[in-house]
């Protein structure tokens, strides 16, 4: 069973084509690399699979469902692109924010409990911030407030990540850190990933999967085939795709 | 007279207690409208107060009970207006309080009768409160309080990071409505503790001095709590004992309280 399938998806901002006729499916326990260039629809598409967008036509099934009657949203951990676009003077701690991902398994009246306040702990062990717990997210940094922000996304121990561009706020030492732990989900936990990224050069060191976009699916398989295609060659120019395979290669 | 023999007074009593129960309501959900950024939806919704009021008097029906379904109308239309038509929160909100306030002003002057006690609605007098009126603020707001506490995950969500609520599977929309409902009614509740003109700074000004102190969203709601009600109760005594007007004394003390609050933060901080 595919656990996102996309067909012939098509979204418009007004008059402008953002997505155009994009399908692909995703499989248990894949790592999806989503990129392109600026404005190519990363973003857009990865919106679209959280309901965030209004599409114009095609269809999107999560774990097997129509997106309309989905409705196992614990299933789904999400990181936003701009994490810092919470109002910084909210009085929230790191460990009250990562418990607000753990409403999407609850039914109504939602009320975190005791045992919530472990999940809510445990998770905040995994990322290593456990000692922020109490600390309002306001005043925690960049890098800090990206841990928080994944550890929302985890702590429902979902079974599908969608990450958008996550590592902007980190640097080179915490994002590497931050990768390690993805994979170790992806690959441990089988918890699938779809990442979305700028840097095409070094999406394929982490995920086992490239979708290459711009509005419409450029290219959809494992970096390995991408470096070898022929039509690659042909679209980005042969010097282009040598230079992200070699920086590929490199890292 | 000892100091506090001021309480045997029954409209005291009835002053403090549905002070306190409207106090703690507006200091509950002020807080969500605060970190919403939608603190101007009770000044907007008290100019339709206004309006409301004002057609109760001039067809002769208890003013409170006319402003409860009005004001309820007006919040939906703001958002409404804010969702569909191209403009912020702010501008919707200006568009309809000024239906309140001109349909009131008219209203005031066809009627050439009701404008004294228009402006009792204006300013407020907690201390006039009669028992009914008391009982059904009790109620109301004890409705309120408890619809905030089934929904209190809910609203905090909505209330930090909207779209992230909703890819947990919350009803964006319907708590932004409930919001606004929430809103309308804790309005038209403390119109009679400090009168249309000062409602919103009953629902701004526990919360944004909680906000200078508070380092968690829990301690900022209890925080809030407590100087919504410190400020009603000894607004009330300070009003009694030097003859003043109730509501004003009342936020005038909240303002107080955020200056001081404000103060503290600059310096331990």
């Amino acid at each position: 069973m595919s656990i996102v399938s996309i067909k012939n998806l098509n979204i418009n901002f007004g008059s402008l084509d953002v997505i155009h006729n994009i399908s692909f499916d995703v499989d248990e326990g894949d790592y999806v690399g989503l990129t392109g260039a600026n404005g190519a629809g990363k973003t857009t598409l990865l919106r679209a699979v959280l309901g965030l967008e209004k599409i114009k036509s095609g269809s999107i099934k999560l774990f097997g469902t129509e997106f309309n009657n989905f409705s196992n949203w614990q299933n789904i951990g999400y990181l936003p692109q701009n994490i810092s676009s919470f109002n910084p003077l909210f009085p929230a701690t790191a460990g009250e924010v990562v418990g607000l991902g753990l409403l999407s398994q609850k039914k109504f009246p939602r009320i975190i409990n005791r045992r919530d306040h472990e999940k809510i702990l445990n998770t905040l062990k995994m990322f290593g911030i456990e000692n922020l717990k109490d600390r309002p997210v306001g005043e925690l940094s960049g890098g800090q407030q990206q841990r928080v922000f994944l550890a929302r996304a985890m702590v429902s121990e979902p079974k599908l990540l969608l990450l958008d561009e996550p590592s902007t706020a980190l640097d080179p030492a915490t994002r590497e850190i931050f990768f390690e732990t993805i994979g170790k989900l992806n690959k441990a936990k089988k918890v699938t990933i779809i990442l979305v990224t700028h840097d095409v050069g070094s999406v394929g060191h982490y995920a086992n999967r490239l979708l290459y976009i711009d509005k419409r699916v450029i290219f959809y398989g494992k970096f390995s085939d991408f470096c070898s295609s022929a039509d690659m060659s042909s679209y980005f120019g042969s010097s282009s795709q040598h230079i992200i395979c070699h920086q590929h290669d490199k890292i | 007279m000892t100091l506090f023999s001021f309480l045997q007074f029954a409209f005291i009593q009835k002053a403090l207690i549905a002070g306190i129960f409207i106090g703690l309501l507006c200091s509950v959900l002020g807080l969500f409208l605060v970190l919403r950024r939608l603190s101007l939806i009770g000044d907007g919704l008290s100019h339709i107060s206004f309006g409301a009021v004002a057609l109760g008097l001039f067809f002769g029906f208890y003013p409170i009970y006319v402003a409860i379904p009005v004001v309820i109308l007006g919040s939906l239309v703001i958002l409404k207006i804010s969702e569909k038509a191209k403009v912020y929160g702010d501008t919707a909100i200006g568009i309809v309080s000024a239906f309140g306030i001109s349909g009131g002003i008219i209203l005031a002057s066809l009627s050439h009768g009701f404008n004294v006690d228009l402006f009792s609605y204006l300013f407020g007098n907690i201390l006039s409160i009669s028992t009914s009126e008391m009982i059904l603020s009790i109620i109301l707001s004890a409705m309120v309080i408890l619809v905030i506490l089934f929904f209190f995950y809910d609203l905090f969500s909505v209330s930090f990071e909207e779209e992230y609520a909703k890819t947990t599977g919350i009803k964006t929309n319907a708590i932004n409505t409930l919001l606004v409902i929430l809103a309308a009614v804790t309005v038209v509740l403390a119109i009679r503790i400090v009168g249309i003109m000062l409602i919103s700074s009953m629902l701004i000004l526990p919360a944004a001095t909680a906000l200078q102190i508070a380092k968690s969203f829990k301690g900022a709601l209890l925080v809030s709590a407590l100087i919504a009600c410190f400020s009603v109760i000894f607004g009330i005594i300070i009003s009694f004992l030097l003859d003043l007007p109730a509501g004003a004394t009342i936020v005038l003390l909240g303002g107080l309280i955020f200056i001081a609050a404000f103060a503290y933060r600059k310096i331990f901080s």
